[in-house]
């Protein structure tokens, strides 16, 4: 069930999942992502609290440390197993446009 | 209603009308008035200088209507927006109304239109819903009383007086009604 949810992770999913290979707390989550993507992806506030309830629901990401009301995540084999499965698709795709569109560009 | 620098509006929206209230919102600012308190379907404004600010009534669905103000998880919403440059007003039970004066430098609250698009139909279901159920209870009093024939029941509201005086078989309904008893 959740792999379906999650098969074709979308920008912002891919993003958070990758910025928290480290522990973060979820406030610096945003400020991550805007630094991995060199300020090309930008995930507002409730996108992104969303996002987060929704990963620790499935059990992609799980909780470290909790410090007054901010909370720290850090990602779980199977967050992990489903980004490389992404990151590998990604790949693909880049390999087979590689095939037929280099040259047209 | 305005008392010096106060002013006090009627307004009353549902979770699925969060942008129209963002916009009456912007359109207040831009006359000189920043939102200050919500009571109810009450607005409270508060007078300050014309300027353009962008105003974000956003629902989160994660709070209960029947949560109190200001819950754990309301509050912790609210510092993600705050880290990203959003000033938080007031709170209505889902929904809660956040505004910025930097508009270019501020990043949106929801980036992904589906997850917001979500969230709002969740809010708004219960809403709806208590709409709906209080439009079938009234159609289904009225077809008690003027359509199910239960002499008692037409005689015993204004509504069924009414329309017995206004019905061609006004006079059957009291002819029954005197012949049960």
């Amino acid at each position: 069930m959740a792999r379906e949810q999650f098969q074709n992770l979308t920008e912002p999913m891919y993003y958070i999942l990758m910025s928290l290979l480290k522990e973060r707390c979820g406030v610096d989550i945003m400020e991550a992502v805007d630094e991995i993507s060199n300020g090309r992806v930008r995930v507002g506030p409730g996108t992104l609290y969303s996002l987060l309830g929704k990963f620790e629901k499935e059990n992609m990401i799980r909780e470290t440390a909790v410090q007054g009301r901010k909370r720290s995540y850090i990602i779980t084999d199977k967050g992990n197993e489903i980004l490389l499965d992404e990151y590998r698709r990604l790949i693909t795709m880049t390999n087979d446009g590689l095939v037929y569109l280099e040259g047209k560009l | 209603m305005r008392i010096r620098d106060t002013k006090i509006t009627f307004f009353n929206f549902w979770p699925y009308e969060c942008v129209a209230a963002g916009e009456y919102l912007e359109l207040m600012a831009e006359k000189g008035w920043l939102l200050q308190s919500l009571i109810g379907a009450f607005l409270i404004f508060k007078k300050i200088e014309h300027q353009k600010i962008k105003y974000s009534v956003d629902v989160l669905h994660k709070v209960s209507i029947y949560d109190r103000r200001d819950s754990d998880v309301a509050l912790e919403y609210r510092e993600y927006c705050q880290t990203a440059g959003w000033n938080y007003v007031c709170q209505k039970g889902k929904i809660q109304i956040f505004y910025t004066e930097e508009d270019n430098k501020t990043i949106s609250i929801h980036t992904d239109e589906q997850e917001k698009f979500k969230s709002v139909f969740k809010a708004s279901l219960y809403y709806v819903g208590s709409q709906l159920l209080l439009t079938l209870l009234f159609i289904f009093n009225l077809n008690l009383q003027l359509f199910s024939g239960a002499t008692d029941l037409a005689l015993g509201t204004n509504l069924g007086i009414l329309h017995i005086s206004n019905s061609r078989d006004g006079f059957c309904y009291i002819y029954k009604y005197y012949r049960d008893y």
